[in-house]
């Protein structure tokens, strides 16, 4: 099957999925012991029990829930996710302003992991069992077991209070400004080095796996230089389980933001969602969560295309 | 005229269980266009010495000894262009050499090659009190000392010799073997599934060697591997060229590994159980096509299998190999009707005959030796019914049958049983029926 019929399958296939986790997304956040009243009301010591009664129809809350579902589905999806209250702006308005931020950080963190990975994997690969190979190892032992927000407070505390070159405080240039991109990499090294770290070990032991397949020997057999029989026979079938791995290490960056935005006081979602839950803002959380779930959806699309692009065989799955 | 000659080839595979001697002193030519068969049960290092000729031997194997010699006038001279220091012309040499210098020399080396280089390749002759008018270049050279008398450099690997000359494939360098690889001489492997990289084309698989080699454009390379998809028997060449090797049958599979060994027109396919993974049909289909693009391309073919049927398809000489070493040698229809070797016979036995109402499987009671701790003397002898106390002693060498003699020519038969050295006190005592059907069918 051609590669452009299993994309327009796979895109095809997210929209459900994308229903399925705005439904969990929705249940489970109403779950939650919060009551929006009490977040409006506060501590209000006049209002009357009517009050509450009266504040509860007009918000629609003694409805089933289903029919609140599908209130709150049909409105976001014409860009309405309610109001935050102790804000007094739009969930929306909220997301639209700071979801660059994060998904900047994430996108910074996701570059850094593949440069750091796929060139010392493959390096690691080819010098199985010697020095380098061991340094490699050993570097990759290390970010798999350092908690992110304690290796951010460490970058944070070395650069900025030791050495003075990265200040603490979040720079005024646009995103895109080399300055702020400058900035960002202590962030980006923080929330990429775990998922730098799963990444070689993927990277290296499919590689090596790979070495050892006979189309290998085939390839040799023809007389291919070593280095295409690297760089383009076992590399394309190495990145194949590096990609399903990525897909899954999506999630793990998107949760480390919150910690890293937290540490390094970057305005982006994750700092929102922390406020959001502290002043149980039930309109912020719901909409914060549905754009990482999808965030989360879109990375997987972007994966399956590429293990598709990657391996002909997939194409005929879907 | 001899295209490739293995000799006294050795490899040896350093695994934590200990050494194992996968390929045990092999020697055998190759004549242009011949084809040339190696049989054995599996384990008896037929792969093995297969991937040697293309040194493709991977840690924690080495080829310990031996030389393997390309005879191809026409790669020897683009080789002298391209490695000009490599080159050692044995005329030359002969007609410069003093030999009674030459002869003082080796007396002074005082000792074998191997004891000199310290590389076990050399453990042959000891040339150190040969008088002068017995030494040949081809001896000095050949024991290892050519590069401690002075006479070549370590790293030469072409060699002229007169309308004789050739490469020295175990002393070229990894260069240079690249450009023989695929080029001169093709591997066809067993099983195309797995020797097929799944996430590119066939056809990219077959053109990126013939660009590669033959210094083809894009599209001439695309044109020539639809030619070659065709000429292997797949239908509608053209429009499978860009196709996935997981969209290919197991026998069109076969089809495309065999294209892309005959894409640079090889002068030498070695072909390593061609058809093993096919059902029998197809098989027929396969060594028939084989044969016909060997003899249309005058290409050499070293057919390596486990089954005498094929080798009685295809081939025209064989070596029969147990456990590493050869134990007969012979032109395929005097192997058929007269097996010198016990193993052969029991081999042969093995064959299920169609057409006799019993077709028995008989099989070699026991197995292969680990090749670790090969049995001492004949290796045969724990599975020989014809084995005696002389077997588990004596190591039993390549004779001529009807002398005894070492069979050092290429045309002579050889077996190594002891039975032709005057060893054995009781001799062996098989018949032999002549009902192959597979060597009936090659005679008519
Ligand atoms: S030498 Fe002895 S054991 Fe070996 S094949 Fe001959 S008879 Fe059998």
């Amino acid at each position: 099957m051609s590669l452009r019929r299993f994309i327009i399958r796979r895109v095809l296939v997210s929209i459900p999925i994308l229903l399925g986790v705005s439904m969990i997304t929705f249940f489970l956040v109403n779950l939650a012991p919060i009551d929006v009243v009490d977040v409006i009301i506060g501590i209000n010591p006049d209002a009357t029990q009517a009050d509450y009664a009266r504040l509860r129809n007009e918000l629609g809350i003694d409805r089933p829930i289903y029919i609140r579902y599908w209130d709150w589905l049909t409105s976001a999806l014409q860009g309405d996710f309610g109001p935050v209250y102790s804000r007094g702006l739009d969930a929306g308005e909220l997301i639209a302003a700071r979801w660059k931020e994060t998904v900047l950080l994430g996108l910074y963190g996701w570059v850094i992991a593949l440069l750091i990975a796929i060139p010392i994997g493959i390096y690691s690969a080819l010098k199985k069992g010697q020095l380098g190979d061991d340094v490699g190892r050993f570097a990759a032992l290390t970010g798999i077991s350092i908690p992110n927000f304690w290796l951010g407070l460490i970058l944070l505390g070395f650069f900025s209070s030791q050495l003075g070159i990265f200040s603490a405080s979040t720079p005024q240039t646009p995103l895109l400004h080399t300055k702020t991109l400058a900035w960002l990499l202590l962030p980006g090294i923080t929330i990429g080095s775990a998922a730098a770290a799963n990444l070689m070990r993927i990277m290296r032991t499919s590689m090596i796996e790979e070495m050892n397949k006979e189309y290998v020997t085939a390839a040799r057999a023809k007389g291919l230089p070593e280095r295409t029989v690297m760089l383009k026979h076992v590399l394309r079938n190495s990145l194949i389980s590096v990609v399903t791995v990525a897909a899954f290490l999506t999630s793990g960056i998107v949760a480390g933001s919150v910690v890293v935005e937290q540490v390094f006081g970057w305005p982006g979602l994750g700092r929102a969602f922390v406020t959001a839950a502290t002043r149980q803002e039930i309109n912020l959380i719901l909409a914060i969560t549905l754009f990482t779930g999808t965030a989360i959806v879109l990375m997987n699309l972007v994966a399956d295309i590429l293990y598709a692009v990657l391996d002909p065989r997939i194409r005929d799955e879907y | 005229m001899t295209l490739l000659e293995v000799s006294n080839l050795t490899v040896k595979f350093y695994t934590p269980d200990g050494v194992v001697r996968a390929v045990d002193d092999l020697s055998y030519q190759i004549e242009r266009g011949e084809k040339f068969g190696v049989v054995g049960e599996s384990g008896a290092g037929k792969s093995v010495s297969a991937l040697s000729l293309l040194r493709l031997i991977e840690d924690p194997g080495r080829i310990e000894s031996g030389a393997i010699r390309f005879y191809e006038d026409d790669a020897v001279q683009t080789f002298e262009e391209d490695f000009p220091k490599k080159v050692v012309d044995l005329e030359e040499l002969r007609n410069e050499t003093d030999w009674e210098t030459l002869a003082e020399s080796l007396d002074e080396e005082g000792a074998s090659a191997e004891e000199i280089t310290g590389d076990s390749r050399y453990a042959g002759d000891d040339l150190t009190d040969v008088p002068a008018d017995e030494l040949s270049i081809q001896r000095v050279l050949e024991g290892g000392y050519g590069s401690d008398v002075g006479l070549i450099d370590e790293q030469d690997f072409i060699v002229k010799n007169g309308d004789r000359s050739y490469i020295e494939l175990l002393r070229a360098p990894e260069k240079a073997i690249q450009r023989i690889r695929g080029n001169r001489i093709a591997m066809i492997f067993q099983d195309a599934q797995t020797a097929l990289n799944p996430v590119y084309s066939v056809g990219e698989q077959i053109s990126e060697a013939i660009r590669h080699h033959l210094d083809y454009s894009d599209k001439e390379a695309k044109e020539r591997t639809i030619e070659l998809l065709d000429q292997v028997g797949i239908p509608d060449a053209e429009a499978r060229y860009g196709d996935y090797p997981h969209e290919f049958s197991g026998g069109m599979q076969q089809r495309v590994i065999i294209a892309m060994a005959l894409s640079c027109d090889p002068d030498l396919l070695v072909a390593d159980e061609p058809t093993t993974a096919l059902d029998v049909m197809t098989e027929a289909k396969i060594l028939g096509e084989l044969e016909t693009l060997s003899d249309e391309f005058d290409t050499s073919i070293t057919l390596i299998t486990h089954d005498l049927g094929v080798i009685a398809e295809l081939v025209d000489r064989v070596v029969v190999m147990y456990a590493g070493r050869p134990v007969e040698k012979a032109p395929v229809e005097e192997l058929f009707y007269d097996p010198k070797h016990p193993y052969t016979v029991g081999l042969m036995a093995s064959i299920p005959r169609i057409g006799t109402g019993a077709d028995r499987l008989k099989t070699i009671p026991g197995t292969m030796p680990d090749l670790i701790e090969v049995p001492s003397g004949c290796s045969f002898h724990p599975r020989c019914p014809y084995a005696e106390e002389a077997c588990t002693r004596k190591d039993p060498m390549l004779v001529e049958p009807e002398t005894g003699e070492p069979a050092e020519a290429e045309d002579k038969r050889g077996v190594s049983c002891l039975e032709y050295t005057g060893d054995l006190t009781q001799g062996l005592s098989f018949d032999v029926s002549v009902d192959n059907p597979a060597v009936g069918e090659q005679n008519e």
